[in-house]
């Protein structure tokens, strides 16, 4: 379980997200959502242990993510950022990447992590001859070979067209089912409804809502400020 | 391209620099016939330069794999960073400072290629980030160069002697010249090759780098003091030689992929072959009149430089 107690996230002294208090549960695929700029990749960041906060803390199973050594917490966690540069590699050269934290071998995690996410037929294709969602789907490949029992994704569905973005979550919803802790920051509200197990909504520098994804529509609404139509 | 056949490559590349070498013994601005009573003291002078022109060739190739890699910046080479114009700098102050401690010129390049470095790391302290890392170099460089030219201004007959060490060349290297950068240039080499497999995590991303357990800044650090230090170490025998640390490394990417662990090496071979084979050439092509090889390779260079800016640009 991911513990987050009393948590402040800033720049500077400046907080942008306050006293946060929050759990997610082992095997959820929980999506974080909110205006731009309300601190959501900020967040992820400090969730991912990249970013230290203002105060509080965060810990996995008990153990308080900022005190663990850099391998140990590779160990725990995979963070799929925004923006990923398009490197000079092969998807399987990249997807080995994510062996790193647990030094050599895991050809077995390395072969099942392409297969999990539907690019095992381009094993042997440079990353730049592929798509953006074959790409999109090769990094998580590589935060599945890293084989983590918690997995942060920061915006993983943009730039995929509609269909991409079902056949990312599908993976993702599977993933969870097997017992993966997923936490997304997501923008597209149906998207985000129709598959998070859990919902966590910032507005204002507050998490306003954390709960179902079913009794989210309400909160969502208001916070963003659209009717029921996008639904 | 398979790991078979990327064997075969590093296999063909070492013979074709045993070729190189040989060649660069034979042949030059003085035709040599096996009767030549001068035969063994002018293949002790190539064997200089073609030594020179090996180690060179790694040490500006081994920088250039590592500051492309650390900045994330393929345009990234010694002379972008800053490296080459902090030794330029500091040379042409000792020179013009004190003209005739010639000795003190190697040590000054070493400094001025750690200050540069040691500056631009200062100030990305706070953020240590790829494209701040670029941009402070070409800070650093702007500042260095206003240096160069006051100076020169100030010491118009100093400048003669600059303009030959900032063209670049292995003409004059003695063997004695070589040893300690010899050692250095080849634990860097072997250091960075250690490194490898963090280094290519680097090149995937600040974030992706630390969720796979990198230290990232400490890591960046190091890569800087090594990528430094090969080329000072050839710029305190060879001038300000450019170009080497662009080319080679983009040309290892296009034959092995951009696995680390082999473009590493096929760049420490590549530049050595490019070096000792433009410095033969530019003996041989107007001879008995030598080309300074740092002339060639800005020929070569540039162009190459220009061609990437280009395709850049129409990517960006």
């Amino acid at each position: 379980m991911l513990h987050v107690s009393d948590l402040s996230v800033g720049y500077g002294r400046k907080a942008i997200l306050s006293q946060l208090d929050f759990r997610i549960e082992a095997g959820s695929l929980t999506v974080i959502l909110g205006r731009n700029g309300c601190g959501k990749s900020t967040l992820l960041r400090c969730l991912s242990g990249q970013k230290k906060p203002l105060q509080g803390t965060v810990s996995w199973n008990g153990a308080e993510l900022f005190s663990l050594e850099p391998s140990r917490l590779a160990q725990t966690l995979a963070l799929l950022p925004q923006g990923l540069p398009v490197p000079d590699l092969t998807v399987r050269e990249l997807v080995a990447c994510g062996r790193a934290p647990w030094g050599r071998g895991g050809e077995a995690q390395i072969a099942q992590a392409m297969v999990t996410a539907d690019v095992a037929q381009f094993a042997g294709t440079p990353m730049e001859q592929l798509s953006g969602g074959e790409r999109q789907r090769a990094w998580l490949a590589m935060t599945l070979a890293q084989d983590t029992p918690l997995l942060l994704l920061d915006e993983p569905t943009t730039y995929l067209d509609p269909a991409q973005q079902f056949r990312f979550m599908d993976t993702l919803q599977g993933l969870s089912r097997q017992g993966k802790t997923i936490v997304a920051v997501l923008h597209d509200l149906p998207l985000a409804l129709r598959y998070a197990s859990q919902v966590l909504l910032l507005d204002a520098g507050q998490c306003v809502y954390h709960g179902s994804a079913a009794d989210a529509a309400e909160p969502v609404e208001r916070v963003f400020g659209v009717e029921r139509w996008w639904r | 391209m398979g790991r078979d056949r990327r064997w075969a490559l590093l296999v063909g590349m070492g013979l074709l620099l045993a070729a190189v070498f040989a060649a660069g013994l034979a042949f030059g601005s003085v035709r040599l016939s096996p009767s030549d009573p001068m035969l063994s003291a002018i293949v002790r002078l190539r064997l200089s330069r073609v030594l020179a022109g090996l180690l060179g060739g790694v040490g500006l190739a081994v920088a250039g794999v590592l500051l492309q890699a650390v900045t994330g910046n393929p345009m990234a080479s010694p002379n972008i960073v800053g490296v080459n114009a902090g030794a330029g700098f500091a040379v042409m102050l000792v020179s013009c400072l004190w003209p005739t401690a010639w000795a003190l010129r190697p040590v000054a390049a070493f400094a001025g290629a750690f200050g540069a470095t040691g500056l631009i790391l200062a100030l990305c302290r706070r953020n240590i980030g790829r494209s701040t890392l670029v941009l402070a170099g070409l800070g650093i460089n702007a500042v260095l160069n206003a240096g160069i030219a006051l100076l020169s201004l100030l010491f118009p007959d100093e400048f003669t002697a600059y303009r030959t060490f900032s063209v670049g060349g292995l003409a004059g290297v003695q063997l004695g010249d070589l040893l300690l950068p010899a050692v250095l240039i080849l634990v860097c080499a072997l250091v960075s090759m250690l490194l490898c497999p963090r280094i290519q995590l680097l090149t995937l991303g600040d974030a992706t780098a630390r969720s796979l357990g990198v230290r990232v800044g400490a890591l960046r650090v190091v890569c800087l003091v090594l990528a430094s230090a090969s080329a000072a170490l050839v710029v305190s025998f060879a001038g300000l030689l450019g170009f080497v640390g662009l080319i080679v490394p983009h040309i290892a990417r296009k034959l092995v992929g951009g696995r680390m662990v082999w473009v590493l090496p096929v760049s420490a071979l590549g530049g050595a072959i490019l070096l000792i084979l433009s410095d033969t050439l530019g003996r041989m092509l107007f001879a008995p009149t030598e080309v300074p090889v740092g002339i060639l390779m800005a020929f070569l260079g540039a162009p190459f430089f220009l061609f990437l800016l280009l395709r850049r640009r129409e990517v960006d």
